[in-house]
């Protein structure tokens, strides 16, 4: 299993591969490390997988491919907790819920995953004041995004 | 929980580096005030507990889409 992205990093096989939250992230606490599994064929989406707890799992997105225009600030406490040397280090993704349709699925842009690649650390930032919605919407008339190109 | 009566301008010292304020206080709502160190992370409750609440909700559902996902193998995929 690999996660590749535009500097042709790749997260392989092995436990290189694990990325520890040292605080978890809100409501698991508990959960410090996860994978993360992707597969081409089927759509955009990367699978959160907990290390610990296998039936824990997360549908995530780069948010980049949901809204174009995303942008929020890593500040300077993230990108201590991350170790952030340089921007070109860190990988965001978002978490994505399913509610009954695929069509209803939201993606949460209130709080991104932030992940330092290179010192395998992940968060999830929290952002205060801002206007990205929890559960905004992944198949929205603004979303690049098609639902027939995700191949459930 | 300790619970201190503080009146408005009145401070509250935690940790010899956390300083909170009371800044105003006015028909039912108190400004806060809070000094902290850049390593010490804030948030407002209702928030973070939404946060929470989102992930509950995407963690249970996400072990039955991820079957869906992952099947027909794990591959490279460019974020």
């Amino acid at each position: 299993m690999k996660l590749k992205c535009k500097n042709n990093y790749s997260l392989r096989n092995g436990s290189e591969e694990v990325i520890t939250f040292f605080q978890g992230i809100p409501g698991f606490n508990d959960q410090k490390e996860f994978v993360f599994l992707c597969s081409k064929d089927k759509g955009p989406f990367i699978v959160m997988q907990s290390v610990e707890e296998e039936n824990l799992a997360f549908i995530t997105i780069n948010p980049w491919e949901v809204l174009g225009d995303y942008r929020f600030e890593i500040s300077d406490l993230v990108k201590e907790r991350l170790a952030i040397k340089s921007l070109e280090d860190i990988l965001v993704l978002a978490i994505c819920n399913i509610r009954g349709r695929l069509m209803n699925m939201t993606v949460n842009l209130a709080a991104p995953i932030v992940i330092n690649y290179k010192k395998r650390l992940g968060k999830q930032v929290v952002l205060e004041n801002t206007d990205y919605q929890v559960r905004h919407p992944v198949f929205s008339v603004q979303s690049k995004l098609g639902v027939q190109k995700c191949l459930f | 929980m300790l619970v201190l009566s503080r009146k408005e301008d009145d401070k509250i010292i935690i940790d010899e580096n956390i300083i909170i304020t009371v800044v105003e206080l006015h028909g039912g709502r108190v400004k806060v005030g809070i000094d902290a160190p850049a390593n010490i992370e804030i948030h407002r409750e209702e928030i973070y507990h939404k946060i929470e609440m989102e992930n509950r909700e995407a963690g249970n559902n996400g072990g039955m889409v991820k079957k869906l996902i992952l099947k027909g193998g794990e591959e490279d995929v460019e974020l």
